[in-house]
């Protein structure tokens, strides 16, 4: 069973993987679900762990992650308590810290459009809004990281996300198409998340597998 | 491992439609995916901006944050104060015949009542005369409630194209 904690006190753990039962799902078609082989197929894409941070939090881990998907994506909506307009998330593998993340992005900040790449300690995922963002404003983050349990490459994360802070502050909103590179063999089995300062009440963060 | 990625509603046009909504959105999902591939039947060779609402509101409470390219240069602009957010681009009706723009739109965390929502878009829009890539951060600043409904309009004014499709998906958290 996976698990989700948090290193701050405050929160109750979360876990995944219990079925939620037909009555909870609603008056929806169910087009993900269907007999395959005399089983029923739940679908393609599981949902593994979540949280909505009920209280400011520093670090958000996703540990025992489990082997049994092709890729994982990691779904966010955060705000940091960082005094500042826009923080960035960092994303750490299997709690690595070294040089061994290579990262390419192209963003556009309202005015114009550019790109970078650097080696880094980590993975600059992407922005969200910070304290001095307007009050309520979150930025979003959809993040694949493909193949994360194969131990023959090195893992490739693409991520779309960014804030908007209706033209005021610096930056007043930029949005970022970003990938990098772990340049690890070893099956991603944690991933931790931080910013540049803790993460903010209401902040949740989901972690899904998608089968091959 | 609960199911978690559902088709909440799916229509194609068989007429021509001024707006799409969407409406009584079931709130037990965590985020929306909304996939949109359609044209306008509005007279124009280029292309027209498709704008996405919530919950009715009209009011001049959203902004955007976009980049694109256009097979020749990227760039990237900013509105804010708007009554929508006009989030991709999708071809007018004397543009390339059969070509459909598409998008791809993540609306997180729809139903939480504490907070904006932030929106973000994919699109494209391929034909001789309307090619457009774009990735763009969206904010509603509408006072913070679940989203129940959604409707998309045309920049332009007119209609969607019959044929038109609007599918909506549900991601649920565990």
């Amino acid at each position: 069973m996976p698990s989700f904690i948090r290193n701050t006190s405050g929160g109750t753990a979360v876990g995944g993987g219990a079925l939620a039962p037909r009555s909870r799902r609603g008056n929806t078609l169910q087009a993900d679900a269907y007999w395959r082989g005399g089983v029923l197929d739940e679908g393609a894409f599981e949902s593994i762990a979540t949280t909505t941070l009920s209280t400011s939090t520093a670090t958000v881990t996703f540990s025992s992650i489990p082997a049994g998907y092709k890729h994982l994506q990691i779904r966010m909506m955060a705000r940091s308590v960082a005094a500042l307009t826009y923080s960035t998330v960092y994303a750490a593998f299997n709690s690595d810290t070294a040089s061994n993340y290579y990262i390419h992005d192209l963003s556009g900040n309202g005015a114009s459009a550019s790109s970078t790449g650097r080696s880094d300690t980590s993975v600059y995922l992407q922005l969200i809004t910070g304290a001095n963002a307007i009050a309520s404003n979150f930025g979003v983050i959809v993040c694949d990281v493909l193949d994360y349990a194969n131990t023959n490459k090195y893992k490739t994360i693409l991520s779309l996300g960014g804030m908007d802070n209706n033209g005021t502050g610096t930056p007043a909103g930029e949005v970022h198409l970003r990938s990098a590179n772990w340049r690890s063999l070893s099956a991603v089995s944690q991933i931790d998340l931080n910013s540049d300062g803790n993460f903010a009440q209401y902040s949740s963060f989901a972690l899904y597998g998608i089968k091959g | 491992m609960a199911a978690t990625y559902d088709v909440i509603s799916t229509q194609t046009l068989a007429s021509t439609s001024a707006t799409v909504t969407l409406s009584s959105i079931s709130q037990l999902y965590t985020d929306l995916v909304l996939v949109t591939q359609s044209r306008a039947s509005t007279t124009g060779t280029y292309d027209t901006d498709i704008g996405i609402r919530f919950n009715g509101d009209t009011s001049l409470v959203y902004s955007r944050t976009a980049m694109y390219g256009e097979g020749s240069n990227a760039s990237s602009f900013r509105a804010t104060g708007e009554g929508c957010i006009f989030g991709a681009v999708h071809p007018l009706s004397s543009g390339t015949a059969n070509v459909w723009g598409i998008a791809n739109y993540n609306i997180m965390n729809y139903s939480q009542a504490n907070t904006y929502k932030t929106v973000l878009v994919r699109s494209s829009c391929n034909g001789a005369s309307a090619d457009d890539v774009r990735a763009l951060v969206g904010l509603w600043r509408g006072t913070p409630a679940a989203i129940t409904s959604l409707s998309l309009i045309l920049a332009s004014g007119g209609s969607f194209a019959i044929g038109s499709t609007f599918t909506l998906y549900g991601i649920k958290a565990a």
